[in-house]
């Protein structure tokens, strides 16, 4: 029952941070297996105390030095936890401004089963609000920008086809053409890749 | 249709009402206008789509995909030479056509109702166009010779008789007219030419709308400039467009240099002024420029042994030191620029006088440097799509009158890479070929059959192709005399993709006299004589320029004697 | 833009207000609340009844302006352009509310319970508190199934961080006569106060806790 091991107690825990630190723009998978480790990390630093709890009551120790700091490990090793938890949380939800709501599937092989939840969870939520305001609900993905004019040059990067704007004109959307159309119209466009911004 | 007065009303008011297409060419004056016309609609807030087409092709693609659209297409530097009709058009939609190829096809001008032509008034009668009834066939005439029939009931023999004669005479008639439309149509497609550049047409129409500005003046500029620069124009029609059409803007927009007691402001201003014809040389040193001018070039046969000596000669006699050629130009103080260019001036003594661009504190651009920029990053590599040369373009044409310090280093940068390497090129082909004699007289025209490979990004720009084929010709006729009353037929292989395809292109007799000042050129009606003669022939025919063809090589032969045999048979 | 006022007229007439307010009172004051927002270092009570009716005139100005089968140019662009300001600072607003919201939803939702006791403005508009709570929820799910749920019970519960405001500076400018003093901590001393005065159109840098409340009457604005 010796904690000398190799490194610290909390190194796993330092590490699931290092690695969302390490990534700012991509997110990493999910990393089950540290957090696993760090989890029971936690429950063996728990039951360490919990046997010498047991022990004290039943008189046979009385040694409790280690207690706190094996209690101030463990209330470390959660924050760890759920700093990388909440970091990654965080990431996800610019996702759902980013993308809307669907992932690529490229993002969604790097989450764990909670966070799709999550995901598709918040994604709802913010629906539900987004439709319950006014008459017609709002879409808050648009007029990220304060407007500086009413039409915006863009390139269609593929064949999208028809498209009908705001006012009715009808546009079609051919590879590599050059367009000018009302600036709202295009925004959920954009998000998609269908258009991009030319100057 | 022809539409030839009152634009405004006829063509942008009706425009502005729905969204509109435009589908443009992949050249600098289409560039120039388009920007004037895109900004025209900015201004209107009415919707609009750009598409950049190569060829009519991609023409006929694009006006397939289009075929639901209920808008107004403007077809700007394409679309006029070939029929309109046989390709299948949006039927809703209504279509105009800003080109400056000539000549017109016939029945884009007269049968067409969906498609409008838009002419100037003056030009008109410069394109001798024949009189509709002369060229389009009445129907009438057949109707009522069956209406006749019907209700002849006369079976007598002298009404028989009768009416067999009026048949006769009638089919006589007919066969008269149609030979007489056969000579007229022959006449008037014989050549080929470009007419005024569209971007002056379209900028009129800004100033009818009141919406002229420094900048359109500015494009407008650069895209006559182009035509002068590609051999488009000649510098009569070059000359008199700067001094008829262009004089009302260059008052407004000139530099207020008496006013402001020479201070400069933040706006753009353009001046005109004389201009030495030597391409880039003030970004450049003005040895390069000189030697890979026609005038330099050919007056000291550069390309020869003795070329050396003679620039030597030529510029002690001039008074220019060798030092000063061979420093950059922006090195040379004031006072000696002044000095060199006045020399120079006297010298060459042309005429040519073009557009600059003062903007702050920048250096003063020419309107002639930036459309050979322009025209060269349009132009090349074909590889690259048709949209993003376009882009390419727009950005220069941008970048020219920003006034950022990063926007002209990427324009000296298109200069000093692209441009002076085209001009380079094109210098060392015309050298090659004089030295090694591969142009060799065929009968009726000069042939030059291109053996090595040139690079293949410029092999397919018609800036390039033109400069090339003309400046060759020109050498070719100062080595030895006699030799300016044949044509020029020249021949260059595609590599990569392309491989085993030739580009084919051709340049009119030195002696040529031009009437009315315009370039006309018979070289491409040649050309689709010979596809009609032998269509067994693979010719690629799909640029706008019909004097401007790919063959492919094993055809080589074929083609050469059926093209001797056109020229020939129209002597 | 006098069309758009006769059309922002009819539309209010018809709500039941109580008090009688014209459009450019609700710009206004939409304004000061989307600035004061963006401003301030927590989430500041809701003004979302302001966005409604403005989600309500942007709609009937839309309505109007694609009747118009005139089509002069130069009238409807300028309403246009109106119409994408007006909707792109109601948005923002939205969005600057619900980030604030998902950065700390318990303790929130807190917060809206507690002044709801105390008798102050609510925190949260009704919809707002829906969402807060099924955010919450969410988040609670999310980190139950991935770490805390599998801790020994007595570092289950959910961290809740709290805001130290003391340290948040902000600009803020006086709007009103006679706002009275407000007491800032004094730095040299930490026991005592210092008594700052506010008289109207002055600029103060200013401890945010100091001047909240006033923010929240309307008495001051974060710049």
């Amino acid at each position: 029952m010796t904690e000398r091991e190799n490194g610290g107690i909390a190194d796993k825990a330092l590490q699931l941070v290092l690695e969302m630190k390490r990534n700012p723009d991509i997110l990493p998978p999910y990393n089950a297996e540290l957090v696993r480790s760090c989890l029971h990390k936690i429950d063996e630093l728990y039951k360490l105390n919990a046997d010498i709890v047991a022990e004290m009551r039943a008189g046979k120790q009385n040694d409790y030095s280690l207690l706190q700091p094996r209690i101030v490990a463990m209330y470390h090793i959660r924050r760890c936890l759920c700093a990388y938890i909440n970091a990654r949380k965080d990431r996800i939800r610019s996702f759902r401004w980013k993308y809307g709501g669907a992932l690529p599937s490229s993002i969604r092989n790097a989450l764990c089963e909670a966070e799709i939840e999550f995901f598709n969870e918040y994604s709802s939520t913010l629906a539900r609000f987004q439709g319950s305001l006014g008459d017609n609900g709002v879409n808050l993905l648009l007029h990220v920008e304060p407007p500086k004019s009413l039409f915006v040059q863009v390139r269609a990067l593929e064949n999208y086809g028809d498209f009908e704007t705001s006012d009715g004109t009808l546009v079609v959307l051919m590879k590599d053409s050059l367009h000018s159309l009302p600036r709202q119209d295009c925004e959920m466009l954009i998000r998609q890749g269908i258009l991009e911004i030319a100057n | 249709m022809i539409l030839k007065e009152n634009f405004r009303q006829g063509f942008y008011d009706v425009i502005k009402r729905q969204s509109v297409v435009i589908i443009v060419a992949v050249d600098t004056d289409a560039l120039c206008t388009t920007m004037i016309l895109s900004h025209l609609l900015k201004c209107d807030d009415v919707p609009y789509t750009i598409i950049a087409v190569d060829g009519w092709e991609s023409i006929e693609q694009s006006l397939l995909d289009l075929q639901d659209q209920k808008t107004s297409i403007i077809m700007i530097n394409c679309g006029a030479t070939r029929s309109l009709s046989r390709i299948q058009l949006p039927p809703a939609a209504t279509i105009y056509i800003i080109d400056s190829h000539r000549p017109f096809h016939i029945e884009n001008m007269f049968e067409n109702d969906q498609v409008n032509v838009l002419i100037d008034e003056q030009e008109l009668e410069e394109l001798r166009l024949p009189q509709p009834n002369e060229v389009i066939k009445d129907e009438s005439d057949d109707d009522t010779d069956d209406d006749e029939e019907d209700e002849e009931q006369e079976s007598s023999y002298e009404g028989r008789m009768e009416k067999i004669q009026r048949k006769a005479i009638k089919r006589e008639e007919a066969r008269l007219w149609e030979r007489r439309r056969q000579n007229l149509l022959w006449t008037y497609y014989e050549s080929t030419w470009n007419g005024a550049p569209s971007c002056v047409r379209l900028l009129e129409l800004a100033a009818e709308l009141n919406r002229t500005s420094a900048e359109m003046m500015w494009f407008a500029a650069v895209g006559l400039n182009s035509a002068f620069i590609d051999r488009l124009i000649s510098i009569e029609m070059y000359t008199s467009i700067c001094i008829d059409r262009m004089r009302p803007f260059i008052h407004k927009f000139s530099p207020r240099n008496i006013v402001n007691q020479g201070k400069q402001d933040d706006q753009l201003h353009i001046s005109f002024g004389k201009e030495l014809p030597l391409a880039l040389y003030s970004h450049w040193d003005l040895y390069s420029a000189m030697m890979i001018d026609e005038y330099f070039s050919i007056k000291t046969k550069n390309w020869t042994q003795r070329g050396d000596v003679n620039i030597r000669h030529l510029l002690a006699s001039l008074g220019i030191t060798l030092a000063e050629t061979r420093q950059k130009f922006e090195a040379l103080s004031t006072e000696q620029r002044n000095v060199v260019t006045d020399i120079l001036e006297k010298e060459i003594d042309s005429s040519f006088a073009t557009f600059f661009a003062h903007l702050g504190y920048c250096a003063k651009l020419s309107a002639a440097d930036l459309a050979r920029g322009i025209s060269v990053r349009m132009e090349m590599p074909k590889t690259k799509k048709s949209m993003d040369r376009f882009m390419c373009g727009t950005q220069l044409l941008r970048s020219s009158i920003s006034g950022a310090k990063s926007h002209r280093f990427n324009i000296q940068q298109t200069f000093e890479t692209v441009c002076q390497r085209t001009l380079l090129v094109s210098w060392k082909t015309m050298a090659a070929a004089i030295n090694q004699s591969e142009i060799i007289p065929n009968g009726p025209y000069y042939l030059f059959s291109c053996t090595r490979p040139i690079d293949e990004e410029m092999i397919e720009s018609r800036h390039f192709l033109y400069n090339t084929t003309n400046f060759m010709l020109r050498s070719f006729a100062s080595m030895k005399k006699g030799r300016t009353a044949k044509p020029l037929i020249a021949m260059f292989p595609l590599t990569a993709e392309k491989q085993g395809w030739l580009v084919v292109t051709g340049v009119m007799p030195l002696a040529t006299v031009y009437e009315d000042s315009l370039l006309k050129t018979c070289i491409g009606r040649a050309f689709e004589r010979v596809k009609k003669m032998a269509p067994k022939l693979r010719i690629t025919n799909d640029t706008f320029d019909s004097d401007v063809i790919q063959l492919k090589s094993e055809d080589r032969t074929k083609f050469i004697d059926c093209l001797q045999a056109i020229f020939e048979g129209s002597n | 833009m006098e069309e758009s006022t006769s059309s922002f007229h009819e539309n209010l007439e018809d709500e039941e207000e109580e008090e009688f307010v014209t459009p450019d009172v609700v710009m206004k004051r939409m304004c000061e609340s989307w600035q004061n927002e963006l401003a301030s270092p927590c989430l500041l009570p809701s003004k979302m009844e302001l966005v409604e009716i403005l989600l309500d005139q942007i709609q009937g100005m839309e309505e109007n302006i694609g009747r118009q089968s005139d089509k002069v140019q130069l009238r409807i662009s300028v309403h246009r352009m109106e119409l994408q300001r007006v909707s792109y600072m109601t948005s923002d607003y939205i969005r600057c509310r619900l980030q604030k919201i998902e950065s700390n939803p318990r303790y929130y939702l807190n917060e809206h319970n507690r002044r709801i006791e105390e008798g102050q403005t609510e925190l949260l508009s009704e919809l707002e508190l829906k969402f807060a709570t099924e955010y919450a929820e969410a988040e609670a799910q999310l980190f139950g199934k991935t770490v805390l749920g599998f801790m020994p019970h007595a570092l289950q519960k959910m961290p809740v961080p709290v805001d130290d405001l003391n340290v948040e500076m902000v600009y803020a400018r006086v709007l009103e006569d006679d706002v009275g003093n407000v007491s800032i901590p004094d730095w040299t001393d930490p026991n005592s106060e210092v008594i700052i005065e506010l008289e109207k159109d002055t600029v103060h840098l200013i401890p945010f806790t100091s001047i909240r409340h006033l923010v929240e009457e309307g008495k001051m604005i974060l710049l």
